[in-house]
């Protein structure tokens, strides 16, 4: 009776020493694999989010292709990064939890400010940021680099005929009140002349994602109302 | 060993149509359905999960001898993950536009019926040479399946072939379209469907050494 | 002896099983029964169990169909003129549109029909008679000619040829082929201008369709009377919309004509009629959106949209719904009742009536074998 038991017990034994072994090779191939990789995956994604901010800032044209270099040179001249509290008043950058924007300068004139945009799509989250030109008021460009729509209804609203529609609008309205810029439910030609300025073209059979996307954008400029109305009042110069 | 002796060719060029595991064997098609939108990501998704059951089989196969029985899927799927959180890794760091297209398709390599139904089904019986064959030819035909489908939904769905703009604008103005269908996920049903059907038609379809070439 | 019945005479053995062309056989038989009665009574589904046959059967839909499809056409050409012209202006201008479409529904439909057929040795089936017709009538006039060709070979061949033809199918093929124009094709098919022909001269009547409206913030009811879709508008037909849909009268004339002949089961459009009804009670007095189809109440649910044609011409089609009379009340039901949450709470498709009774097809298999089975077990053993 002793003998298979005892062979039982080598045979757990080995399988736990086995276990272990894979184990530990496992894990240093994927430590390995993940700590020597990680300066290009950052790299990569930092790459991504700097090429999107040109983009809203239209200093990249939508469907162009830069490459690395042109975008890292491009970022490091032109933007700058800003955090500003809940007033508008502008702070260092890493001092205090605050909302983070991107100011894009030329020769020391601020020529548009981009807004990290992340809202509720239809079926799950779509980010973006949306350029703002200095008046305040008007849309220089949005852009979406990550989303999960559904190719070829609402997933349109990462080409650049929808996000080129942007261009120009304004996030106020005739009378002067913060109104936001809203997708349309179909063509702007068929809504009422003076609402059109603060509409873009819908996307045909994407409602849903329109009205999401119509109110995560509201949410995200109210937030950063405070610097629109700053750079309104002082003709789109501001003091940080 | 239940399976009868196979020639390397044999072992290697079944994977790829007679046995073809999308076409034939009917598995991997979540993923059929979710990257064949466009023919880069289909090729990528292709050769990753070629190396992946590659690799899988190539080392379960040298270890078969020492694997004790009892954690033995355990085991498989311990390497099989090690080694797509590898491609993972390496896709975000060289391939990165094509990875975030990818997303999630790639972690769930690791459930990919194929690569776990190949360890279990023939590496674990076999010597490494004819499993790494193996193993490399089901991934093959895994990717031919998602090319084929990849190109048919790119081509309809978006006008393009590897990303390149195949119809003529003048098309377009005479009022061609694309077919919204081909992009979505039900598309790329139809497409294999299709394929089963057209395999399964073929008067060749059960000699591999005809239909392989 | 009749001449034509003579050629027919002659030509028989050459189609007949050893004859020379045997593999035509199935075009030989559909010819020749388009002008006799055939000789031999169904033998495959869909089992009419009566004296007439599939073919006089056929004929019988089609029949009910010619009210909707000729005012389909005077319509189209009524919105055209915005209603200034003269009737026979109206008519031949919507006739020019809508006949061309049907035309390339039957021609490239027979095509795949008879290239099965041919292939597979079977009969041409008189089943697309019905799909041919009735596909074109859920189109918008506006929609291209050739998408209506992809769309019928579609409905045609992944819509029952590949299930083995008619009587196998799980769907049915006209609303196949219209889902399929409807989710490869979407700007053709819901965009608020395609409902009807843009005229340069006259600014006509709105183009959206009663159904794209709501979400204004004025009670549904108004929002849709505002927009001149007044309930007697939508019952008569003078509104944009697709060729057939328009008129919910003529396709109640139509359904009421096919369930005195007992062609379509009057159980299966009184259960979606009933469904329609209930369900948007229920809504109406549920809290809900008030300016929203949720609150538009059962008449504006019955009278909009394709749920007349529908439930009248598709959800009765005898090969993909139920078998058992108690499994069409619920088949029926559940059509109308998912038809109204559709239109309701899903907003991303204003028309749920093409889904919904693809999605009660899918479900009819299960609803006669649950039926069946509860039949069965209510039964008093034989002892």
């Amino acid at each position: 009776m002793s003998e298979p038991a005892k062979s039982e017990q080598a045979k757990r034994r080995h399988a736990v020493k086995f276990a272990a072994i894979i184990s530990v090779v496992c894990c240093l191939l994927i430590t390995g694999a993940s700590t020597g990789l990680k300066p290009f995956q950052q790299e990569n994604r930092a790459l991504d989010r700097q090429k999107n901010i040109l983009r809203a800032a239209g200093i990249v044209a939508l469907d162009a292709k830069p490459s690395r270099d042109q975008i890292q040179s491009l970022f490091r001249e032109k933007i700058h990064e800003a955090v500003v509290d809940n007033r508008g008043n502008f702070m260092k950058p890493g001092e205090v939890q605050g909302l983070s924007l991107y100011l894009y300068r030329e020769k020391n004139i601020l020529k548009a400010y981009v807004i990290p945009i992340e809202s509720r799509g239809l079926w799950g989250k779509i980010k973006g940021y949306i350029a703002l030109e200095p008046d305040g008021r008007t849309v220089s460009g949005f852009t979406v680099y990550s989303h999960s729509e559904t190719p070829g209804l609402g997933g349109e609203i990462e080409k650049a005929w929808f996000q080129k529609n942007f261009v120009g609008k304004k996030i106020y309205n005739s009378a002067h009140e913060f109104v936001s810029v809203s997708i349309a439910r179909g063509s702007v030609d068929s809504l009422p002349r003076d609402t059109r300025i603060n509409h873009v073209d819908g996307i045909s059979g994407a409602t849903l994602t329109g009205k999401y996307l119509t109110r995560g954008l509201k949410e995200n400029l109210k937030q950063y109302e405070a610097v629109s109305v700053r750079l309104r009042n002082n003709k789109g110069i501001i003091r940080e | 060993m239940s399976e009868m002796k196979l020639t390397l060719k044999e072992t290697f060029f079944r994977g790829i149509w007679k046995e073809n595991p999308v076409a034939y064997q009917v598995l991997g098609i979540c993923s059929a359905l979710a990257v064949t939108v466009q023919m880069k990501t289909a090729i990528v998704m292709g050769i990753a999960l070629t190396v992946v059951t590659g690799m899988s089989n190539l080392i379960i196969s040298m270890l078969r001898k020492k694997i004790p029985s009892t954690i033995r899927i355990i085991v498989e799927l311990t390497v099989i993950a090690s080694l797509v959180i590898v491609i993972d890794q390496v896709l975000q760091a060289f391939l990165y536009d094509i990875s975030k297209q990818l997303s999630v398709f790639v972690g769930l390599i690791i459930t990919n019926c194929i690569v776990l139904g190949r360890a279990e089904a023939f590496a674990l019986a076999n010597d490494p040479l004819p499993s790494l064959l193996d193993g490399l030819g089901n991934g093959l035909g895994y990717g031919l399946i998602l090319v084929a489908v990849a190109f048919v939904r790119e081509l309809l769905g978006a006008g393009k072939i590897v990303g390149f703009s195949v119809i003529p604008q003048s098309w377009m103005d005479a009022g061609y379209s694309h077919m919204g269908l081909m992009v979505l996920a039900p598309g790329a049903f139809f497409i294999i469907g299709l394929l089963v059907w057209l395999k399964n038609s073929l008067p060749g379809a059960s000699r591999e050494e005809k239909t392989a070439q | 002896m009749n001449p034509l019945k003579s050629i027919f005479k002659k030509t028989d053995p050459y189609f007949q099983s050893q004859g020379r062309f045997s593999r035509f056989k199935g075009i030989y038989l559909a010819t020749r029964t388009f002008f006799f009665l055939p000789s031999p009574v169904t033998t495959t589904a869909p089992h009419v169990r009566d004296h007439i046959d599939l073919k006089r059967f056929m004929s019988f839909v089609i029949l009910a169909l010619l009210p909707v499809t000729l005012f389909g056409m005077f319509n189209v050409g009524y919105q055209y003129h915005g209603g200034n012209a003269t009737w026979i202006d109206m008519f031949s201008t919507g006739a020019g549109q809508v006949l061309p479409i049907i035309l390339v529904s039957y021609g490239v439909g027979f095509f795949w029909e008879i290239l099965f057929a041919t292939v597979r040795g079977h009969d041409v089936t008189e089943g697309l008679l019905v799909t041919g017709l009735l596909f074109p009538l859920t189109l918008p006039p506006t929609i291209p000619l050739w998408q209506v060709a992809l769309g019928i070979s579609f409905g045609v061949v992944m819509g029952k040829e590949v299930f083995g033809g008619t009587g196998r199918n799980l769907l049915n093929p006209a609303l196949t082929a219209r889902a399929f124009v409807f989710f490869s094709y979407p700007v053709s098919m819901s965009g608020n201008n395609v409902w009807q022909l843009s005229h340069p001269g006259v600014d006509a009547l709105s183009g959206a369709t009663a159904l794209s409206l709501g979400g204004t913030g004025e009670i549904i009811q108004e929002t849709i009377l505002n927009a001149g879709f007044s309930l007697d508008r939508l019952f008569f037909g003078f509104h944009p919309g697709s060729i057939g849909e328009t008129s919910a009268l003529l396709c109640f004339v139509g359904a009421v004509f096919l369930m005195v002949t007992r062609v379509a089961s009057f159980r299966i459009i009184l259960g979606g009629i009933a469904g329609v009804i209930l369900t948007s009670l229920v809504f109406m007095v549920l809290p809900g959106p008030k300016d929203t189809w949720f609150s538009a109440g059962p008449l504006y649910h019955l009278f909009s949209g394709g749920f007349a044609l529908g439930i009248s011409f598709m959800a009765t089609d005898p090969v993909s719904a139920p078998g058992t009379n108690s499994g069409r009340w619920i088949y029926g039901f559940f059509i109308g009742f998912f038809t109204v949450l559709l239109r309701s709470v899903n907003p991303a498709y204003v028309e749920g009536v093409m889904l919904s009774i693809l999605f009660m097809n899918i479900f009819s298999p299960l609803i006669d074998h649950v039926t069946l089975k509860i039949t069965a077990a209510r039964r008093i053993p034989n002892v």
